[in-house]
């Protein structure tokens, strides 16, 4: 058994785990399900997470290798009750329907918008390329990526940024 | 799944790192798209290079020295700092869509899986590059990117790569059925500051020999403007093309897609460049 200790949503996180152990794995265990079990091979993105800021699928992460990083989940965008800007996006446009794949591509939405606050709809089509979706044909988390990116603007000229 | 693994380790030394290699059932790990997918069944150790001094991109004299520990994203990153001349690595880089996966892949994970369809490796061959390796013994070499692939399983670690600063250009291009696919064939086209142009070709099979440096039809490459240049140049790439075939693509298929994929290259280049050789 290894001790794992990693910042996980802003709070440190302690874990006894077997080396093999993907970080989907040590995360649903220690009650972080919203972060989804899909194809296991990196194929499908709904495992993804970000790594000191970095979006990654934690299906091909070992938790070990994450040991020691920063970790955000989706159960760490929320403020509080209130969904994130990005959240509110999905939910507007209807971009969910059975919402398998929807933490996934919402990490990757947000991965996109912190490095990129005005994206193209090309972009939006590029940041969501490893995020397999069997519901909603795609054109509706394009329009929330998009929503997305003018909520989070709005935000910010609200905020004064 | 890993079957036999008890141990990890994170050395902050390369020699650290040779070391903990040395034992039986021992596999470096990188970014571990590819390692904690396949062929992990019997890695009884793992060493993850994370900690290593062996990442940045940097300007070294006449170099451009790329760590292994970059990253496909590093790489799309740094097009302004590498520009036109190693623009086919950042384009190969470019080709890897899934962003989780262009996110966590170093350079020296695509190298140290010794296949035909990593992109990255058919870009590097085409630009000459030069790995710089550390084997067991400590001793380092630098071998060319096809020297690698093809030698016979080798412990060696992959520290880094280095590219020609002044390459005046180079051009990547690959086809897959979908753009979340490894390429059924790729091509790389580079040209030297001596105006020498090298071509290279991959996709050709799950092993070393899958990448290969078209040496007789980039010798032909320069002549892209004359009347029956095209089909000598087939002539010349079919020559040199393995015959590869898999569930994607008969070998007689694939050998025509790579020759059409390098000679697209060569013409799109010859609207800029002035040609005067061979492949080196
Ligand atoms: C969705 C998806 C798509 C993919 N598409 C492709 C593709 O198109 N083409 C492709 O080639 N691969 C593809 N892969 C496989 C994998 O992502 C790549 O091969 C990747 O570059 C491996 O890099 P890594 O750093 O993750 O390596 P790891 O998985 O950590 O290691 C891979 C191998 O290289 C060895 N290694 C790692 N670093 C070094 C080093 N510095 N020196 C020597 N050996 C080393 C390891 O021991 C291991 O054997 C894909 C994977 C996924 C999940």
């Amino acid at each position: 058994m290894i001790r794992f200790e990693a910042m996980v949503n802003g709070e440190q996180l302690i874990a006894e785990i077997e080396p093999h152990e993907a970080l989907t794995e040590v995360l649903r265990r220690c009650g972080l399900y919203g972060t989804k079990r899909g194809c296991e091979s990196g194929d499908c993105g709904t495992c993804a997470v970000l790594v000191d800021g970095t979006l990654v699928a934690s299906c091909t992460l070992l938790a070990v290798q994450a040991n020691g990083h920063e970790i955000t989940t989706i159960e760490g965008l929320a403020r509080g009750r209130e969904p994130s800007a990005v959240q509110q996006a999905y939910i507007d446009t209807g971009a969910v329907q059975c919402g398998f794949c929807t933490p996934g591509m919402v990490m990757a939405t947000h991965a996109l918008l912190s490095r990129n606050p005005d994206p193209t709809e090309a972009d939006a089509r590029q940041a969501l390329a490893g995020h397999l979706c069997r519901c909603t044909g795609y054109i509706k988390p394009i329009d929330a990526v998009m929503a997305a990116a003018a909520l989070v603007r709005a935000e910010k000229e609200a905020a004064g940024e | 799944m890993y079957l036999d693994l008890e141990d990890y380790k994170r050395p902050a030394t390369v020699e650290q790192c040779i070391d903990l290699l040395g034992g039986k059932g021992s596999s470096a790990i990188a970014g571990g798209t590819y390692l904690n997918v396949r062929d992990h069944e019997r890695v009884a150790r793992l060493v993850d290079l994370q900690a290593l001094p062996l990442r940045g991109i940097e300007r070294v004299g006449d170099a451009v020295k790329v760590g292994a520990l970059v990253t496909l994203s590093e790489l799309v990153d740094a097009a302004g700092e590498l520009g036109p001349g190693l623009g086919a690595l950042v384009e190969a880089a470019r080709g890897e869509r899934n962003l989780c996966t262009r996110n966590r892949s170093t350079v020296g994970g695509r190298l140290g899986r010794r296949r035909g369809d990593a992109r990255v490796a058919t870009a590097l061959a085409a630009l000459d590059a030069k790995l710089e390796l550390l084997a067991a013994d400590g001793t380092r070499t630098h071998v060319g990117v096809t020297e690698y692939l093809t030698a016979a399983a080798a412990p060696h670690l992959v520290l880094g790569v280095s590219l020609r600063a002044d390459t005046r250009a180079s051009r990547y291009a690959s086809f897959a059925p979908t753009v979340m696919e490894s390429p059924v064939a790729d091509a790389a086209l580079a040209i030297a500051a001596d105006g020498t142009w090298r071509l290279a070709s991959g996709g050709h099979g799950p092993h070393g020999r899958g990448v290969v440096v078209l040496a007789k039809a980039s010798a032909l490459a320069g002549d892209a403007h004359a009347d029956d240049w095209r089909a000598r140049f087939d002539a010349a790439a079919l020559d040199e093309l393995p015959s590869f075939a898999d569930d994607r693509g008969s070998a007689e298929y694939r050998r025509d897609l790579s020759v059409t994929l390098a000679a697209r290259l060569v013409a799109a280049a010859s609207n800029g460049a002035t040609p005067s050789g061979g492949a080196r």
